[in-house]
């Protein structure tokens, strides 16, 4: 049980913690993608833009250059050498710069070597005849990250040629990685933060649930008092003390239906008494025959004091047989709360098959009685195991025709049980009916005849006891319902 | 021990789920490959100089970077207007741009007011078209300068002071010297110093620098740096615009095209504003045609025979 209860208590957490983790995991992922990304292009954007700025403002001297080196017929070669020159050393950053005019031809470089070198990589041919200032990001021939830069070297429509420009982008993406870095960090932390308070929180909630469940499974339904839990002001708490709501209400309709179990004992019982009565009567009225007999033989002759001794003994014997019938009747109809004792099983059987010798007599009934003297005791009610038997011994004398038989047996059974089985050979009961016998109100006797409570009570008085009742019946055979009871226990 | 195996795989599957994301996110961010716009990798047309370019000169009344910014765009616009490809050839000086149209090394050329009347008498060249001012009329000033705080309040004010000045050959070096200070009654002579500068903007710089107390400059140079130390002191009356001109053999059709592309682009024309966008300032409000009768009025001041 316990372990059950543990296992759901896991399962719970893990459930929950999985699935929650999942989706945080999940969101911070998506949530970091989107920032990273975001932030990623932002850098790149902003870095291929501060390259184009900074190769628009080295375009304006070298196209001032282009324009003198014009209006003098003179080569810009010179000046354009020496700003590219003074830019590679004033400009952090800065990779190479080369000017080129528009047929390919380097006319500057960062590296001199290059100078008047034809372009012949189609690329670098396109991007120094962009019309418009343009970047791009790549790796190098060194296999170094760099951005270039390409500006026009223009006024109007007047073109000289290009400018490329590269500068180092491995801040850059050093930037980008301690980005990356940072929001892995983050994701971790929130994920495993996230996880950790969740895992406590279910942990305190499943905690609380599992007091919940011990409470439950020492509920006492005899006592409405309140659980002894505490209960917090949350759900937990809520449930708590609806719990203890529970609980008094459960208390209560176990009272209402031990009182309304009584009745129905009480009930049935009266009812046993009216099937009695006419036993009892013929048990009565025989005495009294006998009693009126010596009575109108001591009135013939009263001076006969032989005689009047003799039937005074006689009237005596008859008022005692009378007083044993009334008292044992009364046993039988008396109402009082259960007192569980140590009985033998034997003596209720007797004293409930003396009561019902005249209703045996009166039906020829073959009664076989085995008894055995050593039958263990048991721990039980008098009255009600009384009550068992006379409904079950009714039940069979009702069920038997005239001349029929009766086995009445009682012994040890298995698991320190004593049984006491009635076998009939009467009418039986159906294959469907016997679902349905102990059932509250159902009978198959004609109406007046029966209350349909008799087996619906034995039951609930040996449940009460611990017991079992089985009932085993070929129609017209043989029908045998054994009573197990647990035999009392040695202190 | 299968529970605990279990356990074991389900840990390593959530770590593996994890990491290898992580490291294909990784990858993806720090490569930084982003190629130039598609825009740029298209095959670009290198675009020579036809044959038939038509050279315009322009006098080095500016710097010839601010010449060519200025000024190229209206090649571009009459290369594209006209059929015909226009390109600048700026001339070193005012007389340098004069002799390159005269000997045929342009076709059409940016002169001064002033230079054209002188040209014109002794070349024959021809105005075509001439700009318009901001009262769309053809014609502007000279300004006498100085900067901000000086105490020179007018002409008088200029005695023994020194004075920079644009190129002899121009209008606002004329104008002071041979206008301005007679007609306030003052010698030139009774100026400290004078010198001339190579064009109109070097003249500024040398006012601002301190090395000329005042100086004598086009208005239209003049308000690109009001309000930078620069103010204005005394005005020139409306001088005739400086036209662009051809020699007297010249090309009618090419001419014609000329004065239809500038005359015809007037500030009403929706596109102006973007067509003259970067065009220089003095040529912001369009042209106009340029009669030879226009430049009567400065010849007349100027005491030349009037034709």
């Amino acid at each position: 049980m316990m372990r059950d209860t543990h296992s759901g208590r896991s399962s719970l957490r893990v459930q929950v913690v999985t699935t929650v983790g999942v989706v945080v995991v999940a969101l911070m992922s998506l949530i970091s993608l989107v920032v990273l990304h975001r932030t990623r292009s932002q850098i790149i954007e902003q870095q291929r833009q501060d390259a184009v700025a900074v190769a628009r403002t080295f375009a304006i001297p070298a196209v001032d250059a282009m324009i003198v080196g014009d209006q003098t017929q003179s080569a810009a070669a010179d000046v354009l050498d020496n700003h590219v020159r003074t830019f590679m050393a004033a400009t952090d950053g800065a990779v190479s710069v080369s000017i080129v005019d528009p047929a390919g031809r380097i006319l500057a470089h960062s590296n001199p070597r290059l100078v008047n070198r034809v372009l012949t990589d189609s690329m670098a041919l396109r991007t120094s005849r962009s019309a418009a200032p343009a970047s791009a990001v790549f790796q190098d021939d060194d296999a170094r990250w760099v951005i270039e830069a390409a500006v026009p070297l223009q006024v109007g429509g007047k073109r000289w040629g290009g400018a490329l420009i590269r500068f180092d982008a491995e801040p850059m993406r050093r930037d980008i990685r301690r980005l990356f870095v940072q929001l892995l960090l983050i994701t971790l932390i929130v994920t495993f933060a996230t996880l950790g308070l969740l895992y406590m929180l279910v942990d305190r909630i499943t905690s609380s649930l599992a007091a919940l469940v011990s409470e439950v499974d020492k509920i006492d339904f005899e006592s409405d008092q309140p659980s002894t839990l505490e209960a917090p002001r949350n759900e937990i708490g809520y449930l708590i003390r609806h719990f203890d709501l529970l609980k008094s209400r459960l208390a209560q309709s176990r009272r209402q239906l031990t009182a309304a179990q009584h009745q129905v004992y009480q009930a049935e019982k009266l009812a046993s008494v009216g099937r009695l009565a006419s036993g009892v009567a013929h048990e009565v009225n025989n005495p009294l025959n006998g009693i009126r007999f010596c009575v109108h033989g001591m009135q013939s002759d009263p001076h006969n004091a032989e005689l009047t001794e003799r039937y005074l003994g006689l009237i005596d014997e008859g008022i005692r047989q009378i007083e044993s019938v009334v008292q044992k009747l009364l046993g039988f109809a008396r109402s009082q709360p259960a007192t569980f004792e140590r009985i033998s099983i034997n003596e209720q059987l007797q004293v409930v098959l003396d009561l019902l010798e005249f209703q045996l007599r009166k039906k020829e009934v073959v009664t076989q009685v085995a008894l055995p003297p050593d039958l263990p005791a048991v721990r039980a009610d008098a009255t009600l195991m009384k009550e068992v038997f006379m409904n079950l011994l009714m039940n069979s004398i009702d069920a038997v025709e005239q001349g029929g038989s009766i086995r009445v047996q009682s012994g040890e059974a298995e698991g320190d049980a004593v049984f006491v089985s009635i076998t009939d050979n009467g009418s039986g009961i159906l294959e469907e009916h016997t679902s349905q016998i102990f059932e509250p109100f159902f009978t198959t006797k004609e109406t007046g005849r029966g209350t349909g409570l008799g087996l619906s009570v034995t039951l609930g008085i040996v449940e009460l006891h611990g017991g079992t009742i089985r009932v085993h019946s070929a129609p017209h055979l043989q029908t045998t319902f054994t009573v197990v009871l647990p035999r009392e226990r040695a202190a | 021990m299968s529970e605990k195996f279990r356990g074991v795989a389900w840990i390593l599957a959530a770590v593996l789920a994890f990491v290898v994301p992580t490291v294909f996110v990784y990858q993806t961010v720090v490569d930084l490959s982003s190629p130039y716009p598609a825009s740029v990798t298209a095959p670009a047309a290198v675009a020579a100089a036809p044959r038939d370019t038509v050279f315009v000169g322009v006098i080095s009344r500016y710097p010839s970077s601010v010449i060519f910014r200025g000024y190229q765009p209206v090649m571009d616009y009459l290369s594209a207007t006209t059929g015909r490809y226009f390109a600048l050839r700026l001339g070193g000086s005012y007389e340098e741009t004069v002799q390159q149209l005269v000997h045929g090394r342009v076709t059409a050329a940016f002169l001064g007011a002033y230079l054209y009347v002188k040209a014109h008498d002794e070349y024959g060249v021809v105005s075509v078209v001439q700009p318009l001012n901001e009262d769309g009329v053809p014609s502007f000033r000279s300004v006498l300068i100085t900067r901000e705080g000086s105490d020179i309040r007018g002409l008088k004010d200029l005695v023994g002071r020194r004075v920079a000045l644009p190129p002899e050959l121009s209008y606002s070096a004329h104008w002071l010297m041979s206008r301005a200070m007679p007609m306030a009654g003052l010698d030139f002579k009774s100026i400290g110093s004078v010198r001339y500068l190579p064009h109109h903007h070097a003249v500024v710089y040398e006012l601002l620098r301190g090395n000329a107390d005042a100086a004598v400059v086009k208005d239209r140079v003049a308000r690109e740096f009001l309000g930078r130390g620069v103010r204005v002191v005394v005005t020139s009356d409306p001088i005739p615009g400086a036209p662009i001109v051809v020699t007297a053999k010249h090309d009618e059709q090419l001419v014609a095209a000329i004065t239809k592309a500038l005359v015809g682009l007037t500030p009403r024309d929706p596109a102006f504003a973007r067509i003259t966008a970067n065009w220089d300032p003095e040529f912001a409000y369009g042209f106009t045609r340029a009669p030879d009768a226009d430049y009567d009025r400065l010849r007349a001041m100027l005491g030349l025979r009037v034709r």
